[in-house]
């Protein structure tokens, strides 16, 4: 799945229920479907804010876990 | 309630020090105050009267020889996803029914080293997520502990321990606390120890404390980091952030605009501000990684105990295993930006003033708001609880303060300020309970 500022709500939890659906099937993903679509929303909400190349590293990018800048 | 289960550990450690009682009187009342209102609250969930007879003989045994420690006799319950050496952890999780700990956790021997009396072990949600456990609300056995310390956070108003351990890794000490009416604590991530305790999310779990008083969270935790009290400083400087308060129910709106009032009387300095970032986009943070890490946690054990899991932990790990690496380093990227926006904002402050929930104890079938207490689980940030109010149904209201990184003695300090301005609410009377 993509990671850019202008993918939507419908995209991921489309990919979200595709995946869903070779892991646990679609009776599962069935059920599945209220969480699948709260995940999806914090996805989008999170991959509309862009972040420049060089801006934060996770803190787990390196081995003492304080990440590298 | 009985003198001694009525006591703070303060008072319990002074009486045992100066030989007013011995531990085994304090053990006797508590074991017979949970036999009595335990079949009701379900507080516990492993209790060994023999055990407990026998570390409090040990400890009167150590007073006669001159030892005088710290947290001498004082009454503990251990959310049942800790270490206690003999007990099974069994984590609301049925095929852990039987997995008897070898060795304590280390905040647990560290408590013992203290002197604390370790009761038993308390009621959690399985795995200390979302689905409820069979623990009752203490003021109305109608309503929810929350979760996931439920156990703990109702044995400490209840009078079933003085003092008690759980965990946080969403909002699960301080909702509780704030639920059942306990003061409930979470340190600076890092603090306590986390060796011995079943993990949920590694980056996110958090141990904190339930007392009655702020004190006696202030003896604990001080007496747990060898940390030593500091005084508070000037007038204390409080943002009241408003955005908490427009999600909030009307009754808990009132009740903290009522609290912002009360300290700016006793002449502290309360600013209504906004935190500098979207609250939303921070709680999408705190549950993408969350998520993740919980599926990274239970995937295996899910697919070799699939009927054992409950609805809600499973469908929170089936789904975290679906969302991509990239959204999970993403947000960590998020996270760390999140911590040096908040680190700016704090420091022009002493602490932050929110609700602890958005409402008062909802209905038993769920654990309640947890959106409130995650912006200081995301990042690592000390908070403590203090139920200062009563809500127009006679269930407790609590009060949120959340400190900057590592001022852990500061904001208990301050929360000792506030309490003296906005008295805590009492203990329920057990003999009243309503269903």
């Amino acid at each position: 799945m993509k990671l850019t500022g202008t993918i939507t709500v419908d995209e991921i939890s489309a990919a979200l229920r595709e995946q869903s659906e070779r892991s646990y099937g679609s009776e599962r993903t069935a059920e599945l479907a209220a969480t699948i679509d709260a995940t999806a929303a914090a996805m989008a909400r999170i991959a509309a804010k862009e972040l420049a190349l060089r801006e934060a590293s996770p803190e787990i990018s390196s081995p003492d876990g304080r990440g590298s800048r | 309630m009985n003198d001694i289960t009525s006591l703070t550990a303060g008072d319990i450690v002074r009486q045992i020090h100066n030989r007013e009682r011995s531990v085994a009187e304090v053990a006797d009342a508590f074991l017979a105050r949970i036999e009595r209102f335990d079949p009701v609250i379900t507080a516990y969930e492993n209790v060994n009267p023999e055990m407990v007879r026998a570390d409090a003989a040990w400890l009167d045994g150590r007073l006669a020889a001159g030892a005088r420690f710290p947290l001498h006799g004082v009454p503990v319950g251990v959310k049942d996803i800790i270490d206690v050496a003999g007990m099974p952890t069994i984590a609301g999780f049925e095929p852990y029914r039987n997995a008897i700990a070898r060795q304590d956790a280390a905040i647990v021997a560290a408590l013992r080293s203290a002197g604390a009396l370790i009761l038993g072990k308390t009621h959690t949600t399985q795995f200390a997520v979302g689905d409820p456990a069979p623990t009752r609300n203490p003021w109305n056995l109608a309503r929810s502990p929350a979760g996931s310390s439920a156990g703990s956070g109702a044995a400490v108003p209840a009078g079933l321990a003085t003092l008690a351990l759980g965990s946080q890794t969403a909002g699960s000490m301080l909702r509780p606390a704030a639920f059942n009416g306990s003061v409930g604590f979470k340190p600076t991530f890092g603090w306590f120890p986390l060796d011995g305790v079943t993990p949920l999310a590694w980056s996110l779990d958090h141990l904190g404390l339930y007392a009655p008083t702020v004190d006696d969270i202030s003896l604990t935790f001080n007496t747990l980091t060898g940390s030593t009290p500091v005084a508070p400083g000037a007038p204390a400087r409080i943002a009241l952030l408003t955005e908490f308060i427009e999600m909030s129910s009307s009754d808990v709106a009132t009740h903290i605009q009522d609290v912002a009032d009360r300290l700016r009387s006793a002449g502290m300095h309360v600013d209504e501000t906004t935190l500098p970032f979207e609250f939303d986009h921070l709680a999408a943070v705190h549950q993408l990684i969350m998520s993740s890490e919980m599926a990274a946690v239970h995937s295996a054990n899910l697919e070799q105990h699939r009927d054992a899991y409950g609805p809600r932990i499973r469908a929170g790990i089936e789904t975290g295993t679906l969302i991509p690496a990239t959204y999970v380093l993403h947000a960590q990227r998020h996270r760390k930006l999140l911590a040096q926006q908040m680190a700016e904002f704090i420091a022009g402050y002493d602490a932050l003033l929110i609700p602890t929930v958005s409402t008062e104890a909802c209905d038993r079938e769920e654990t309640g708001d947890r959106r409130f207490q995650v912006p200081a689980t995301l990042l690592g940030l000390p908070a403590i609880s203090l139920p200062t109010a009563l809500s127009s149904n006679g269930l407790p209201l609590a009060t949120q303060l959340i400190g900057a990184r590592g001022r852990d003695r500061e904001l208990l300090a301050l929360a000792q300020c506030v309490v003296e301005a906005v008295p805590l609410i009492g203990r329920p009377d057990l003999e009243q309970l309503r269903s």
